[in-house]
């Protein structure tokens, strides 16, 4: 593809085979308080280093 | 549904139903835009706007990779609504604990009234209703390994010994029950002293401090209670946790109000002073106060988040890296459908308890009239309510069955909906817009980054070869 470049695959169906442990963070419990915002909490099942950069930098490290 | 946008300059395509984004370049843009005007319409006519800007062999060929996209269920795919049943066995996980409703700052836009929530009575937490707390929490928590408490208030360390009572209980809990606590203390910083400091780095996997940003700004809003600034007793305190704790695993949280719509220089003061974890939020309080955020706002917020966002890229880039918490989009490894049907959880998956045991469904519930869930001293806990909170997911909201960013604020906050327009289902507009400028800001910054990383890659391959 040429005029399409792809960010992000299409995955968020798939999502709910491996889903729903619960284990994942409340957004209300990082620095949230007043303005929900869920879409950046990561998954506690997968690799937490990919989120907030790529320098190492992160917030969250544990890995399960 | 397929929400096109541009944001920091960059065009963005959001297949909403599958979670794909994909960046555009300005031909492809042009064609989505005149593709969604009309799905149906015939090639030519998808084509027509395109003539007069692009050449029409490019844009007969972007045309074709758009079908093939389509064909391949890159785009448009079916806006299926998934079954899922969300939690149905009325597990509570995480707590919002009040260690004091009681408050050394005044703070102008404090939505717990000096700590008070509006309960005319100061109160301190007593270390036994603290551990009550966590038994119930644990007893209600089910099979769930991760348990979150945060310590709230008011503010929190005014009952520092509470606090260490309390997480010392939940250690020797962890041990007989199998679970583990993951503690958070959210304070303004004013009380913190070494002995503090080294207790919060040891025992909390997570520390918010409230810093507005620059002196000035701070201090407005942020006064002691006898009058004064609070910029001052705070900096040094918070500069010195966060070394200790290696820059990892805290926040620096502030409010912007309609006294600082240039809050993008707030953010970028807290990133020179050198924090590198940042959230600043917008405030919420009645229309009627003078730095109430107001509807027409929002094009100037707007573009404040864009000021920001291009600040952010190029600082990330030439080794000031920071973290702003609103342009945090985990896009490979977040969170699952499941968790983007239910938001935050609370009422549901998450409750705050009073210092006097009450339990609320979260921090900005306390003390509105007829929210009040239960005790953890005497064991009631409304369950009707908690089906109430837990069937309140993105999908039942009708404004929000139709919003592309419905998976990715997963409804926005109940406290809001319930202040504002005295629904839980019934979200607050001004978050809803807020929140959509800044997702689009944050795939933005997704793309460029990923882009600028990639381009980076490619042209260390080229020297090695």
């Amino acid at each position: 593809m040429k005029h399409f470049q792809t960010v992000a695959q299409p995955g968020l169906q798939e999502s709910v085979q491996h889903g729903g442990c619960g284990e994942c963070q409340s957004s209300c419990q990082s620095a949230c308080k007043t303005s929900c915002t869920v879409a950046n909490q990561s998954c506690a099942q997968k690799d937490q280093e990919l989120i907030a950069g790529r320098d190492g930098k992160i917030n969250r490290t544990e890995k399960r | 549904m397929v929400h096109v946008f541009k944001a920091l300059g960059q065009a963005v395509a959001l297949d909403v139903g599958s979670g794909g984004v994909y960046a555009l370049d300005e031909i492809a843009y042009d064609l989505l835009t005149s593709y969604l005007n009309n799905p149906q319409a015939s090639d030519m006519d998808i084509l027509a706007p395109l003539l007069r800007k692009h050449d029409p062999a490019k844009a007969a060929e972007t045309l074709s990779e758009l079908r093939e996209m389509i064909a391949e269920g890159y785009l448009f795919t079916p806006d299926e609504e998934p079954d899922i049943q969300v939690n149905t066995q009325g597990i509570v996980k995480a707590m919002c604990i009040h260690a004091a409703h009681d408050c050394n700052l005044r703070c102008t836009y404090c939505f717990a009234d000096a700590g008070e929530y509006h309960m005319r009575d100061r109160a301190l937490l007593a270390p036994e209703t603290g551990k009550r707390a966590l038994d119930w929490l644990v007893r209600k928590s089910g099979n769930r390994y991760n348990l979150e408490v945060d310590f709230f208030g008011g503010e929190p360390l005014m009952n520092f010994e509470a606090i260490r009572e309390v997480v010392a209980y939940g250690r020797e809990l962890e041990k007989t029950h199998h679970k583990r606590f993951k503690f958070t203390t959210t304070t303004n910083g004013v009380n913190l002293n070494d002995e503090m400091i080294a207790f919060l780095n040891r025992e909390m996997d997570n520390v918010v401090i409230s810093i507005d940003g620059r002196e000035a700004v701070h201090d407005r809003m942020r006064p002691t209670a006898n009058g004064k600034g609070s910029y001052a007793l705070i900096m040094d305190h918070a500069k010195k946790l966060v070394r200790e704790r290696n820059q990892q695993q805290y926040y620096i949280r502030g409010t912007y109000t309609r006294f600082n719509l240039d809050f993008a220089n707030d953010v970028l003061h807290l990133a020179d002073e050198g924090f590198e974890q940042l959230s600043i939020e917008p405030v919420v309080t009645s229309a009627d106060k003078p730095y109430a955020l107001r509807m027409e706002d929002i094009p100037r917020i707007g573009e404040e988040y864009e000021r920001l966002g291009k600040e952010y890229i190029r600082r990330r880039k030439d080794g000031r890296w920071f973290n702003f918490f609103h342009f945090m989009l985990d896009l490979t490894g977040g969170p699952c459908l499941q968790k983007r049907l239910t938001g935050c959880g609370a009422g549901n998956e998450y409750v705050a308890v009073t210092p006097d045991g009450d339990i609320y469904p979260c921090h900005q519930f306390v003390g509105r009239e007829n929210m009040r869930m239960g005790s953890v001293l005497d064991e009631t806990f409304d369950l009707g309510m908690q089906t109430h909170f837990k069937s309140n997911h993105v999908l039942a909201k009708e404004k929000c069955r139709s919003c592309w960013a419905r998976f990715y604020c997963s409804g926005g906050c109940a406290a809001n909906a319930h202040a504002f327009n005295g629904d839980i289902g019934k979200p607050y507009e001004l978050e809803c817009s807020l929140e959509q400028k800044r997702l689009e800001c944050a795939m933005a910054i997704y793309a460029i980054e990923q882009r600028d990383t990639l381009s980076a890659d490619a042209s260390a391959d080229n020297s090695e070869t």
